[in-house]
């Protein structure tokens, strides 16, 4: 035997054992790394949900569907990838025993083809509950049936003179706006450079949602008005029906070959309402008695509160655009867009239930462009430093034909007047910013940027707001200097600082409109009783912000951000015959101040801790003729998670948010009134409580708290525990018991609610 | 011993010894040249294999893994040749990539951006992604997206909110108010109204302002309307905060503080203006601070389509039909 042959001999059994322990951990890895990194899953998730309720789910299952006694859990999932042809096939279910159910079919063959289609339902559960006598809720004509009397301490029943209860008893009725959306798209690559992109989207929404009905004053409606009392007004709440559609439509065409890429677009898109008007059917006593009947020329405020609410009109609106972006060089790059829209509405007003004015024509044929040109420019001069300069141009056109409408008040103004096509203004940006990266880890940033805004002459509008009346400005022109500061300080450390200035200003004057001749005027004197938008006033802009990124370890990181924003508002100067006059009146000032703090901490290899806390105030003071209003949102939100492996079967996880929001009012009431045109003086700090308005407070408080079993490699059984509170004070529907009441004795109400959730999933792989 | 027989036990012993090394090695699927997910990657999957680096092979789970698209890039399309780190001999801690993406890479956004900029930035939503508020701010394109796993969170409707949230901090808080779009229940994503990627509207709308995103999905504000509100048309950010606000309907403050931006209106608020319901309805006290306070009456806030009063009744003007 040779000695090559003994050396086999000795290896072979050798190579057999250790082929036989090890040889398969080659099949083995490659199995794990099939599993590492095919796409492919088959997942189906099957599962119960109990709730406790009704009245206590309204608020947690306002957009989750989860609300009531319980429902069914149902989602799978299914996606293939063939490896030979690159093709994607995916099948995805969620929440399919839940209002919120969402399906969707794709299939993609990379750099080739694609096709999907999805269905998405979308729902809104209003937390308010109504108590009412109407029916017919949610249709275009809800009958109003007065209803008995709310609780209420006697002595309010005397003072508000309320008509005692005539024995109909209400019931409760809750709102819902349901969304249910079809998309369809896909895209083709025609060559290698050409892809041509179609998306297709048709939605319905049907359902009601809160709205107001007013019938004032029959003989208030008289140039002089006659009459008043009691039975002057009905208010009414009749929920606004729902049942529209919308269909939008995008086809685009994108080239790109070497340095340039460019795109085509269209998108159409189109509103259709199929309840045109609201009708309410009123009857003629309420809880204030008889509603007062026609006086003279007038309607009688049954007539009044029964007449016909113009709901939204069809519309619809075309737009073609081009994008693209072309590199000159590595270092040099060039955007741009263009885009043209023309929007219409063009619904006729009887068949939607509504009356033209005897000299108006049968549909406002309204019409409104609007132009886009954007470009942009980017360099990289030299290697640390970055240019980019952008300029903005926006046009729109509002071409709705000017008519007579408005049959209003008889022998007032009102009566006979021209629509004011209002849409349309001209808005002009240019922006350049450069960034320097130095050493050390700095990087600074410096930017400018200016834009000015034109608003089109309008008519004369005295005869709808009256003397004083609409104040506006043609030109608004506001420039701005944003600076920033970024340190990397170290690997662990980094930090960024940013700052902006803006300041709006015109150089017109306030006008009322444009008179006869066709001059901008301003009239001669104010009641004080005059609009003045704050998106024509002067204004001062400021930002700030602050964020600091420290990894103090492997395992922990925290994270702190800090902003403040303010917008200061200039007293608006009015000329007044021959000399100008201050008016105080108007935005004064909006503030933001936000603090947060965020933590991670890996506390051990298997779990993880996560919590954040934020601060925010809000402050928005603004002032009207005989008010200032000084209100201030303080919110304080905290959150808490942990997350982590208890052993190689079981997974827990708990998350935790915590709300805390209080508004608070403080009111300046001037001792005289003078009209609005300001006398500081005149104006008195009121203590507290005095004509303070009370004080809100809203608290939630979310528990969530999962685990997950794999009971082996393809099962997992997931357990689900969840709790949701939610607290407030509000005033807006009832103050000290006693409820705001509607003219059928409606009332609203928003409870407390203490919301449970337990579930139990199986989750089945294949 | 022949010649032939000679060479037979030669071949056996070597058979043996290559098999012996096969089971040896088969911790490691990748023999020496072997690609392991990507075409050309088996010099970075020698080292960077499923026992080394399991989440590094997940890219071979998405669309960068489909080895039948010839367009799919390979390790070093993104990371650059490396020829430092890959041929590196000694003991310790190897020289970096040429490009890398994690927190504490020395490399710059642009510098990171440019790798995945070269086969995307012809993509139809990128175009104005140069001078973007995103791209000035020096956020690279890892900041938000994952390469490297199954599921890239910010591509999930239910999941993306929280990686925006890791800078947009006030958002976050915002959407924990009591009205809010149903972002935090996955129904609304942050990208169904913004485009991170650059956009011609501003703070990177998806539209070309902010009128015509809202329209998307709230088209029955378009009009235009007989009776327009001008604030209406020019910005819906005038009066509302679209994340989430301590108000109904996700106005800014509630009415009538929020009209009082603009309007003087008519009667004195205060503690009085709440209690109790009056008897006489009017422009004053509960009825413009209470239940929907100014729009108890003007109704038609967005604009009204009513041509005509008729018998003299309700003037549209004024939003109240």
């Amino acid at each position: 035997m040779s000695k090559q042959h003994v050396i086999n001999m000795k290896l072979a059994p050798l190579t057999a054992a250790l082929l036989l322990a090890f040889g398969s951990s080659y099949a083995q890895s490659t199995d794990e790394v099939k599993e590492l990194t095919s796409p492919e899953v088959s997942q189906v998730t099957m599962g119960g949900i109990a709730l406790n309720g009704e009245a206590n789910t309204r608020r947690m299952g306002q957009y989750t569907g989860l609300k009531g006694n319980g429902a069914v859990q149902l989602d799978f999932e299914a996606i293939r990838r063939d490896e030979e042809t690159g093709t994607w096939t995916s099948l995805v279910g969620r929440d399919l025993g839940l209002d919120t159910r969402e399906f969707s079919v794709s299939q993609n063959r990379q750099g080739d083809w694609r096709y999907g289609l999805d269905y998405n339902e979308i729902v809104r559960n209003d937390p308010y509950v109504i108590h009412t006598g109407m029916t017919g809720i949610g249709t275009s004509s809800p009958v109003i049936r007065l209803i008995n009397r709310p609780v209420m301490p006697a002595a309010w029943i005397t003072a508000t003179g309320l008509a005692a209860s005539n024995g109909v008893e209400g019931h409760d009725e809750t709102l819902k706006l349901k969304r249910t959306a079809l998309g369809l798209s896909g895209d083709k690559w025609i060559s290698s450079s050409l892809q041509l992109e179609v998306n297709f989207r048709d939605e319905d929404k049907k359902g009601a949602r809160m709205f107001g009905r007013v019938g004032i004053g029959s003989g208030d409606m008289l140039a002089t008005p006659s009459t008043t009392g009691a039975g002057n007004a009905a208010l009414l709440l009749t929920p606004e029906p729902i049942d529209s559609n919308i269909r939008t439509l995008e086809a685009r065409l994108n080239y790109h070959l070497d340095k340039l890429a460019v795109t085509g677009g269209y998108y159409a898109s189109f509103y259709t309402n199929h309840v045109g008007s609201l009708t309410p059917v009123v009857p003629n006593i309420l809880n204030r008695g008889t509603l007062n009947p026609a006086v003279g020329a007038s309607s009688s405020v049954q007539q009044i509160a029964s007449s016909a609410v113009a709901l939204p009109p069809d519309n619809q609106a075309h737009q073609f655009y081009l994008s693209g972006t072309y590199a000159y060089s590595d270092t040099t790059r060039a955007n741009f867009k263009l885009s043209y829209t023309h929007a219409t509405q063009d619904e006729g007003f009887t068949s939607i239930g509504l009356t033209p004015a005897a000299t108006a024509p049968s549909s406002l044929s309204g019409a409104l462009d609007t132009t886009l040109l954007q470009l942009g420019l980017s360099m990289r001069p030299i290697q640390a430093l970055s240019v980019n300069a952008t300029f903005r141009f926006e046009n729109r056109a509002d071409r709705t034909e000017v008519n007579v409408y408005n049959l209003g008040k008889v022998g007032q103004a009102l009566d006979h007047t021209n629509n004011w096509p209002s849409g349309s203004q001209q808005r002009t940006d240019a922006k350049v910013e450069a960034v320097y990266r130095m050493a050390d880890g700095y990087s600074t940033l410096a930017g400018v940027e200016w834009e000015r805004r034109k608003y089109p002459q309008m008519p004369d509008n005295t005869a709808i707001f009256g003397t004083g009346g609409l104040l506006v400005r043609e030109t608004m022109d506001e420039s701005g200097v944003h600076l920033g500061l970024r340190k990397a300080m170290s690997e662990d450390l980094n930090g960024a600082l940013s700052l902006e200035f803006k300041q709006r200003r015109s150089g017109d004057d306030w006008k009322t409109g444009t008179n006869a001749a066709g001059n901008l005027v301003v009239t001669a004197a104010s009641d004080g009783n005059f609009v003045l938008p704050d998106m024509y006033m002067d204004r001062d802009r400021t930002k700030v912000r602050a964020n600091l990124d420290w990894d103090a370890n492997e395992d922990l990181s925290v994270q702190m951000v800090l902003e403040h924003a303010q917008d200061d508002y200039q007293r608006a100067w009015k000329k007044v015959t021959t000399q100008l006059i201050e008016n105080i009146a108007g935005a004064r000032t909006m503030s933001m101040d936000s603090l947060t703090l965020d933590t991670s901490y890996k506390f051990s290899e298997n779990w993880r801790l996560n919590g954040y806390w934020t601060h925010t105030e809000n402050r928005w003071k603004v002032n009207k003729k005989d008010l200032g209003d000084d209100t201030r949102n303080r919110t304080d939100t905290y959150g808490l998670g942990v997350s982590g492996k208890a052993s190689s079967r079981l997974t827990l996880g708990m998350g935790l948010t915590v709300s805390n929001d209080v508004l608070v009012f403080q009111n300046v009431v001037t001792t005289s009134n003078v009209g609005g045109v300001g006398n500081i003086a005149g104006w008195t700090q009121q203590t507290l409580p005095g004509n303070f308005l009370p004080q809100i407070s809203y608290n939630t408080v979310k528990l969530d708290m999962y685990s997950v079993y794999a009971v082996d490699k393809r099962t997992e059984v997931r357990v689900n525990v969840a709790y949701q509170e939610f607290k407030s004070d509000d005033w807006q529907w009832a103050y000290n018991g006693i409820p705001f009441v509607y003219s059928d004795n409606t009332t609203v109400s928003s409870p407390n609610q203490q919301a449970a959730f337990a579930g139990v999933a199986f989750i089945r792989r294949f | 011993m022949t010649k032939i027989s000679r060479i037979k036990q030669l071949l056996a012993t070597a058979v043996q010894v290559a098999a012996l090394g096969t089971a040896l090695l088969g911790g490691s699927a990748a023999l020496a040249g072997d690609d392991l997910v990507l075409k050309g990657d088996a010099k970075c999957t020698v080292c960077h294999d499923e026992g080394d680096s399991p989440g590094v092979l997940a890219i071979g789970k998405t669309k960068h893994g489909t080895q039948a698209d010839g367009r799919t890039p390979t390790c070093t399309s993104c990371h650059g040749e490396s020829e430092g780190h890959v041929g590196y001999k000694g003991s310790g801690k190897p020289p970096s990539p040429d490009r890398t993406f994690g927190k504490k890479s020395k490399n710059t956004a642009a510098e990171k951006n440019t790798a995945c900029q070269s086969c995307h930035q012809s993509d139809s939503k990128r175009h104005l992604w140069q001078g973007s508020a995103h791209e000035m701010a020096d956020v690279a394109c890892t900041s938000c997206h994952e390469v490297h796993a199954g599921h890239d969170k910010v591509r999930d409707k239910r999941t993306q909110p929280a990686v925006c949230y890791a800078c947009h901090k006030e958002q976050r808080s915002q959407f924990n108010k009591q009205s809010h779009h149903p972002t935090p229940e996955g129904k609304v994503a942050c990208s169904d109204c913004h485009n991170p990627h650059g956009s011609a509207g501003p703070k990177l709308m998806k539209r070309d302002n902010v009128v015509e995103t809202c329209y998307t999905c709230h088209m029955e504000k378009r009009g235009p309307f007989v009776h327009n509100h001008r604030p209406v048309t020019d910005d819906c950010t005038n009066c509302h905060q679209p994340h989430g606000a301590t108000a109904d309907n996700l106005l800014k403050a509630r009415p009538p503080m929020v009209c009082y931006q603009c309007h003087s209106g008519h009667g004195t608020p205060g503690v009085a203006g709440i209690a109790p319901p009056s008897l006489t309805i009017g422009k004053a006290n509960t009825y413009i601070e209470q239940a929907r306070g100014c729009l108890n009456c003007h109704t038609e806030i967005h604009g009204s389509n009513n041509p005509n009063g008729g018998q003299n009744l309700l003037p549209p003007a004024f939003f109240l039909r």
